[in-house]
């Protein structure tokens, strides 16, 4: 499996190295700049798709049958591109909180702008919450890529999430008003401590769904043909 | 040390608009088979099969003492498919380490350096640089490294010129000298398999029509051109096909040592593969 991820990080870091640090020095520098600490979370979206559009390198030069030559096995080649979107995250979560240090950093030292300070509970809950939409989003994509390829597989997500919107947006209007009041009311009065504990739990079951997206991953490309 | 590398047995693999198989074919150890076909017959289905790329529908797969869907067993196996190439944003050394990750203690940085020097290519430049050769050149280096049992190429040197083809025909009978290893490669320069293949097996519409050896191949096999009253006297298992034309037939014959006993003041040359397939094709054709 080291060569699987050696050849991961030789495709990063030499066909969108400029690419990750142009967008993440622009979207630092924006943020840093304008005060914007919520700009800096759309880094754990960004490097996390860096991630995954290497399956679309993959079937490009034909690496994705030319693997299958190799003695590594099929949960092994999926496993790895899992764990290399994973580390993508990771580091998108880390550069947004490296970002807003940087802003709060600012807004203390030099200009005086407390509304634009983010205490480390709202960042916690907020990296959940983007971590928690990005696992989601992963773990859609990827068997989906690996299903109908990598360009199918947008099409096939954005109707997914269409429909998942659409549905979820149709619930929300069909629930009775005391029962949408009494929801947001639930909400306001939940502590912050409490409130931090669900999206903890809310960011586990996420990782729990990518995990069941990994098993269906290894069982579509198992059947695959090329 | 098993007597054949490879064998396949009984294989079989359905698509909508073409079936594969049955095919049985061995591959002796150390020898070099060539299989040759036309466009669309099977070969690269059959060798993704062999590859484990691919799952056969039917029959069963043997490739040096084990099969296919053995990650051990493939770690035995060298591949160059024509277009499967490493991303081109990479660099040969890149290359090296990510094959040194995934075969491990079998992996020989020693040989991989050794071939990329003698095949002219540089360990830093990125492969978007490099002409096609260069590219198949690579794929070998990276397929011999780690001193694979069975070679499996793919119209390995397919769009190569004459000089670069040699050179690869070169280093396939160094690479089968001590015996221990083979080779299954598939060719439309069936020049190159005549000059370096031991036997040819020949897949015509997802069917194996033959595997033999070669130099008995290219003896058996003849064109005949004469006459339509010539041909009438010949046995009808010698003839395979018959062009006819304005000047006269032009005919593919069995046992050409038979026929020019049979016809001795008519012209019979030897086939090459080329006219075996060319006639083979034009029967089935018709």
């Amino acid at each position: 499996m080291k060569g699987l991820f050696a050849k991961e990080l030789a495709i990063l870091t030499t066909s969108l190295k400029r690419n990750v640090l142009f967008v993440a020095l622009f979207y630092g520098f924006i943020s840093v700049a304008s005060r914007q600490p919520y700009m800096a979370y759309a880094l754990a979206f960004f490097f996390t798709l860096i991630c995954l559009s290497t399956i679309s390198f993959d079937e490009n030069s034909h690496w994705d049958t030319y693997v299958r030559t190799m003695p590594v096995t099929p949960t092994q080649i999926i496993g790895c591109k899992y764990l290399c979107t994973l580390g993508g995250l990771v580091l998108g979560m880390l550069a947004a909180t490296g970002i807003i240090a940087i802003i709060n950093l600012v807004c203390t030292v030099w200009v005086s702008e407390p509304g634009a300070i983010s205490f480390p509970a709202d960042v916690a809950a907020t990296l959940l919450v983007c971590g928690g939409m990005v696992l989601l989003f992963a773990a859609l994509l990827l068997p989906l890529s690996y299903k109908f390829n990598s360009v199918n597989a947008r099409s096939w997500l954005f109707l997914l999430i269409a429909g998942f919107a659409g549905l979820g947006g149709l619930l929300i209007a069909i629930l009775p008003a005391e029962l949408r009041g009494g929801f947001i009311t639930l909400l306001n009065n939940t502590d912050e401590a409490s409130a931090l504990l669900m999206l903890a739990a809310l960011f586990a079951v996420m990782l729990l769904v990518y995990g069941i997206s990994y098993r269906v991953c290894v069982r579509i490309y198992e059947k695959k043909e090329y | 040390m098993a007597a054949n590398a490879a064998a396949l047995r009984g294989i079989t693999k359905h698509y909508k608009n073409f079936t594969l198989g049955p095919v049985d074919l061995t591959v002796p150890a150390g020898s070099i088979v060539g299989l040759i076909g036309e466009n669309g017959a099977g070969k690269t289905t059959l060798l993704k099969l062999l590859c484990g790329v691919n799952r056969a529908d039917g029959g069963t797969a043997e490739l040096l003492g084990g099969f296919p869907a053995d990650a051990a067993t493939r770690a035995k196996l060298g591949v160059v498919f024509e277009d499967a190439f490493f991303y081109e944003s990479l660099n040969a050394a890149q290359v090296g380490r990510s094959m040194a990750g995934l075969f491990g203690a079998r992996w020989n940085w020693e040989a991989f350096h050794g071939y990329l020097r003698r095949f002219g290519l540089d360990a830093d430049q990125k492969l978007r640089a490099y002409s096609r050769g260069m590219r198949l050149k690579l794929n070998l280096a990276a397929a011999l490294a780690h001193s694979p049992e069975l070679l499996v190429l793919d119209e390995a040197t397919a769009g190569l010129d004459p000089v670069v083809r040699g050179e690869l025909l070169d280093l396939f009978l160094e690479f089968i000298q001590d015996e221990r290893h083979s080779i299954l490669m598939s060719s439309h320069i069936t020049a190159d398999l005549e000059q370096v293949a031991d036997s040819i097996a020949y897949l015509h519409r997802g069917q194996l029509l033959f595997h033999e050896n070669k130099d008995e191949l290219l003896q058996e096999y003849g064109v005949l051109r004469c006459g339509e009253d010539a041909l009438a006297t010949l046995p009808a298992d010698c003839l395979v096909f018959t062009k006819r034309g304005a000047f006269g037939c032009e005919s593919l014959v069995k046992s050409r040592t038979a026929v020019q006993e049979f016809l001795p003041g008519v012209v019979c040359d030897a086939a090459s593969l080329d006219d075996i397939m060319r006639f083979y094709s034009g029967r089935d054709t018709q």
